[in-house]
């Protein structure tokens, strides 16, 4: 059996992101949405009715404790990932999970763990990674029509940008695990670092800063304890390296985007959040400079990729739990570089 | 000094040498009274546009001339401490391009001739001697932007590679040992990294660097320069991280050659506000909030030129007391960074510093 031919039975905790993982399962004509959770029971109710799920909890264990479910989206504080992706995982469903993995790296650890002794499938929600541009040039790029890449950057950088939000679990160390350096920074990193061949990373020098939003926090009447800025160089075992950077706030105007160096061409993008511009570097015939703009590939959405691995075991997922480990190694070593003051090896 | 009171001065080497010539003979206070170059032809040309009376193949004659008190370094880097440390036993005060040295090694032994021989010993920061740069470095002085926590600066170039293409003919890159390792020291890191580190770095402060992580690429060079028959080894690209004892953090990178848009400018960050530098034709930006908390910008007005590093160098020989910008030990820091760049690569490793 290579395929099923069944439909998958989904179920989404957190009604945040997590109602574009219910619109992305809808969506899958080989998926359905069967039960939602959320502590806000009435805002689950109601996208439950959208999709059409059966099901609607306030209480995570009991949408895990589901036998007719197939798949669990964790779309809760990054606190509750771990523990609930790991119940998911014990509990036989193939789990989503929404990025950051967790807001400990033994606690990312122990979901990667739980997954392979489950057998099942663990897939962290890159979403950055799931765009048509960028999944065309990760094609060309993988086809060598770049050469070899050298060298990257990605900036993730807000002025005024804090997400006090509704709740104030953003802002929080505890809830959170961290402020841009694991919010924004985990896309910087990602998608550069995805787009480059995934390489093996070596050294991490870095700092986090929180000059701005305790003060800021405290005006909005939260406590916030978390940086409000990150930034950092990866050096990797091939000699490539990236430079990133994530803020939520600094008196320097926001940038979103990504530079990749090859030795045959690079690549640009920026406005990665709202309207995706990448524009190709490179020589023509003449050893002249031109520039072309980036066309798009298939197009995989993140959300039906997922629902399609689980459907064919065999089939290489994106952005699995093992991947992403190695993301949160290197945001985990850029707080501990700020922490002690050193550059840390991997 | 001469009997008119004029600080007379010698230049070594007419490449970017022809800029301190300049200098010399048109402050007030100082004469250009010698040139050097092993093309004699075009170093006769200078000192007759100069005023300058005394024309040497040979670096030695000149440093050698008791009537001289001011010597110019700007020859190819590998010659910078050689000819400096041979200038300031003579007695001469030294202004030497930048960078300092091919080696830090040569750049400490730079520093304890200079003070051995209580002479001035400036190295040529070029970029820091513009009007918006150091209005800005005013206002950070003042408090203007709080407490600098994190700053970045950069110049990627696009085909912006020495000998290949710009032309031979001017005053920089002008020959094939700015592509050479033993000559130049290294490529893009010490010929624009040096100005964009030490540019930022003396804006905010001059922190003491603590740990560097950094690469160098030479990606698109040696093929290049081939196809202009030259045989090159140094960097083209150049990335690093620095942080300070302070906390403070910066990046910086530049190159000579990538397939990149080109950029040239700075991002400072500070608790009160920042400042934004866009390359010479955009001046300075100031972001910081209104009174109600709002974000919003304006533009750093700078009055005037600013005072050249020339006339800076005979100002500071004319008045032992005057604080002199750019100082060779000052520059020494940026000489270790450089250097901890090289070793960052080579050993693939971070570096303490």
């Amino acid at each position: 059996m290579r395929r099923e031919k069944r439909k998958l039975r989904a179920g989404v905790i957190g009604i945040g992101i997590g109602r574009y993982h219910m619109r992305g399962y809808a969506a899958h004509p080989q998926c359905e949405v069967l039960a939602v959770c959320d502590l806000n029971l009435a805002g689950a109710k109601s996208l439950a009715e959208q999709y059409g799920a059966k099901h609607v909890f306030r209480d995570y264990r009991r949408l895990v404790a589901m036998d007719e479910l197939d798949i669990v989206s964790v779309a809760a504080p990054n606190y509750l990932h771990a523990k609930m992706t790991i119940a998911a995982l014990e509990a036989g469903k193939d789990v989503l999970c929404e990025k950051p993995m967790a807001t400990k790296l033994a606690d990312a650890e122990a979901m990667v763990k739980a997954a392979k002794k489950a057998k099942k499938r663990l897939m962290i929600d890159m979403s950055y990674r799931f765009n048509a541009r960028q999944q065309g040039i990760h094609e060309r790029i993988q086809a060598g029509e770049l050469g070899e890449i050298y060298y990257a950057k990605s900036h993730y950088t807000r002025r005024k940008g804090i997400p006090f939000g509704a709740s104030a679990w953003f802002v929080s160390k505890r809830m959170a695990g961290g402020g841009p350096s694991v919010d924004l920074a985990v896309h910087a990193f990602d998608l550069v670092w995805w787009q480059m061949g995934s390489p093996k990373p070596t050294w991490v020098l870095g700092s986090t800063y929180d000059k701005l939003l305790p003060e800021r926090a405290a005006k909005a009447g939260v406590v916030g304890d978390v940086d409000d800025l990150a930034a950092g160089l990866v050096k990797f075992d091939g000699g490539q390296t990236i430079f990133f950077e994530a803020s939520w706030d600094g008196h320097i105007p926001g940038h979103e985007g990504y530079e990749i160096y090859g030795t045959k061409g690079g690549v640009a993008c920026w406005d990665w959040e709202s309207d995706l511009k990448m524009v190709q570097y490179f020589d023509d015939k003449r050893g002249k400079s031109v520039d072309k703009p980036v066309t798009a590939g298939k197009g995989v959405n993140a959300f039906g990729h997922f629902v399609d691995a689980c459907l064919d075991r065999r089939m290489k997922m994106m952005a699995s739990g093992e991947e992403c480990l190695h993301v949160a190694r290197v945001l985990e070593a850029l707080n501990r570089s700020q922490k002690t003051g050193k550059p840390v090896q991997l | 000094m001469a009997s008119k009171g004029k600080l007379r001065c010698g230049v070594i080497g007419t490449g970017m040498g022809r800029y301190h010539m300049e200098g010399y003979a048109t402050h007030p206070k100082s004469e250009l009274v010698a040139v050097c170059d092993l093309n004699f032809e075009e170093a006769k040309q200078f000192a007759d546009k100069y005023g300058a009376k005394h024309v040497f193949r040979n670096y030695r004659d000149l440093i050698a001339m008791e009537e001289l008190d001011a010597v110019s370094i700007a020859v190819p880097n590998y010659l910078h401490a050689r000819m400096t440390i041979a200038a300031l036993e003579a007695g001469k005060d030294v202004l030497c391009e930048k960078p300092m040295a091919t080696k830090l090694a040569d750049a400490e032994a730079m520093v304890k001739a200079a003070k051995k021989a209580k002479k001035r010993l400036m190295i040529n920061m070029a970029m820091r001697f513009n009007a918006g740069h150091q209005a800005l470095k005013q206002q950070i002085a003042d408090g203007e932007l709080g407490e600098i926590y994190y700053a970045k600066s950069q110049w990627i170039r696009r085909k912006g590679m020495p000998l290949v293409d710009f032309p031979r003919t001017g005053s920089m890159g002008r020959g094939e040992w700015f592509v050479k390792k033993s000559q130049a020291g290294g490529g893009a890191t010490v010929d624009i990294g040096v100005h964009m580190f030490d540019l930022v770095w003396w804006l905010i402060g001059g922190p003491k660097p603590v740990t560097v992580l950094a690469s160098q690429f030479s990606e698109l060079l040696p093929k290049r320069v081939a196809k202009v028959g030259v045989t090159g080894d140094v960097d083209d690209l150049a990335s690093a991280y620095v942080k300070f004892n302070t906390g403070q953090a910066m990046f910086f990178e530049v190159s000579w050659d990538a397939f990149q848009a080109p950029f040239l400018g700075y991002r400072i960050f500070g608790t009160e506000a920042g400042a934004e530098w866009g390359g010479w034709d955009s001046g300075h930006t100031l972001y910081l909030d209104d009174k109600k908390g709002r974000p919003i910008q304006k533009a750093l007005k700078a009055k005037g030129e600013a005072k050249s590093p020339y006339w800076s160098f005979v100002d500071a020989c004319v008045d032992r007391r005057a604080k002199m910008m750019a100082s060779g030990e000052e520059c020494l820091n940026v000489m270790r960074v450089l250097d901890a760049i090289g070793r960052s690569q080579k050993t693939g490793k971070a570096i303490a510093l």
